[in-house]
């Protein structure tokens, strides 16, 4: 192992540029800083073990066969990874064939627990003081909502739309204005 | 090309929220390839929400874990190079497998069973405007569909199709981005199918189809909900 490898500090940009030349260290560095968080990412959206291992797998899978594709002007390399383990649980979730597969009071039991990933009220997802936390707290609670619900417990519109009982096309519009609100606080 | 810097940054903000239809996560990423004002719009987009991934508690990864992950990698971790592990779309295409599988193969296939349906076509019919080869996630052929651009579209099916129990496959293609996914029809079964759609624009360059597994009647939303059974890009045909 190199002396950046076995680096406690390595950044993800470096794991990745790592994985594009070939070298499987990368997958170690990864998995030695972020995987932990990785795992707790998936376990918040899927909320079963077996299933947030397997997202991480996958996205690992996915990082090193793209990472010659990323580019780091286009954002940080963590942001990349988070957004590829989150599109991977979303895709479990949205696996109809994969979660029938489950016993039937086993996907209850999931579902239910889902509906608990973002509680409707008194959560506050972001510790400490952040920007994006006081742009969050600036916006309508409903809109507010519908984000974390998308974001953290990978929600779809119509997902969103059930769980607070507001029509689909409300649900999309509070998600676009709200979107317009946070790029215009953030930027 | 989607150039509107509004369009692009609700796109990017959805993409990066999870919110887009599959037909549209497939043509986002299709165009990241070529649009950088994207590519930037979504980096930024995920940078602004990483707090969210970060506040997450971390979990212990149990031992061993890291080595399964690499046995998983597959044999792209055998033939990698610094150079011809995996090829940026935007550099060369013909050196990457994972690409030749999935799109080169059928592309090239589209512009061939075009040109033999245009020899060949016992029907009545049209040439077609457009072909697509859809294939699953191994990239297996599926199903190919010929769109004639007047709203009329035919599937034939080229593998041993299964449709579960309860569902039914409905064909889709995504327009455009802005337009997301639009239904040309729920197929009546695995057998050879024409199905009248919306009128659409015409059927441009790469264009995506794809069939899912609905419930019976077709999607309850309107869009896609349901597996994947293939997707593909269409391929124009020569007049």
């Amino acid at each position: 192992m190199t002396q950046t490898a076995s680096s406690e500090t390595c950044s993800v940009e470096e794991a990745v540029g790592i994985c594009a030349t070939g070298d499987n260290r990368g997958i170690d560095m990864i998995l030695s800083d972020e995987g932990g968080r990785l795992l707790g990412v998936a376990m918040r959206m899927l909320t079963r073990r077996d299933l947030a291992e397997e997202a991480v797998q996958d996205t690992m899978v996915q990082v090193w066969r793209k990472a010659s594709q990323y580019r780091a002007e286009s954002g940080s390399a963590k942001g990349w990874l988070y957004t590829i383990l989150r599109n991977r649980c979303r895709n479990i979730l949205r696996d109809e064939t994969r979660l029938t597969a489950l016993p039937p009071d086993e996907l209850t039991t999931m579902q239910d627990a889902r509906q608990e990933t973002v509680p409707l009220e008194g959560w506050e997802v972001l510790p400490g003081t952040t920007k994006l936390k006081d742009c969050l707290a600036s916006l309508d609670a409903s809109g507010r909502e519908a984000i974390l619900l998308a974001h953290v417990a990978g929600f779809s519109h119509g997902e969103i739309s059930a769980r607070l009982k507001v029509p689909l096309g409300t649900v999309k519009s509070w998600v676009r204005r709200s979107l317009v609100s946070l790029r215009g606080c953030l930027s | 090309m989607i150039t509107d810097n509004d369009d692009i940054a609700r796109l990017a903000d959805e993409y990066v929220l999870g919110l887009l239809e599959p037909l549209e996560v497939e043509a986002v990423e299709a165009e990241l390839e070529t649009n950088s004002d994207l590519a930037k719009a979504i980096g930024e987009s995920q940078d602004r929400f990483l707090p969210l991934d970060l506040s997450a508690a971390s979990e212990r990864l149990r031992e061993g874990f890291a080595d399964e992950v690499k046995q998983a990698l597959g044999p792209e971790q055998e033939t990698a190079s610094a150079t011809s592990k995996v090829v940026p779309m935007t550099a060369s295409k013909k050196k990457s497998p994972w690409l030749s599988k999935q799109v080169l193969w059928p592309a090239i296939a589209a512009t061939i069973i075009g040109i033999i349906i245009g020899s060949y076509l016992p029907f009545n019919r049209p040439e077609p405007v457009i072909v697509a080869v859809l294939v699953d996630a191994n990239g297996v052929a599926q199903a190919i569909v010929e769109d004639y651009g007047n709203s009329e579209a035919q599937i034939r099916f080229v593998s041993d199709v299964e449709v579960p129990t309860g569902k039914t496959m409905q064909l889709w293609t995504l327009p455009s981005p802005e337009t997301g996914p639009v239904s040309l029809g729920v197929l009546p079964g695995v057998q050879p199918a024409v199905v009248d759609g919306p009128s659409l624009p015409a059927p441009k360059q790469q264009q995506l189809y794809e069939v899912t597994f609905e419930p019976l009647g077709g999607s309850p939303t309107g869009k896609p909900t349901g597996p994947i059974l293939g997707k593909g890009l269409g391929v124009l045909q020569g007049s």
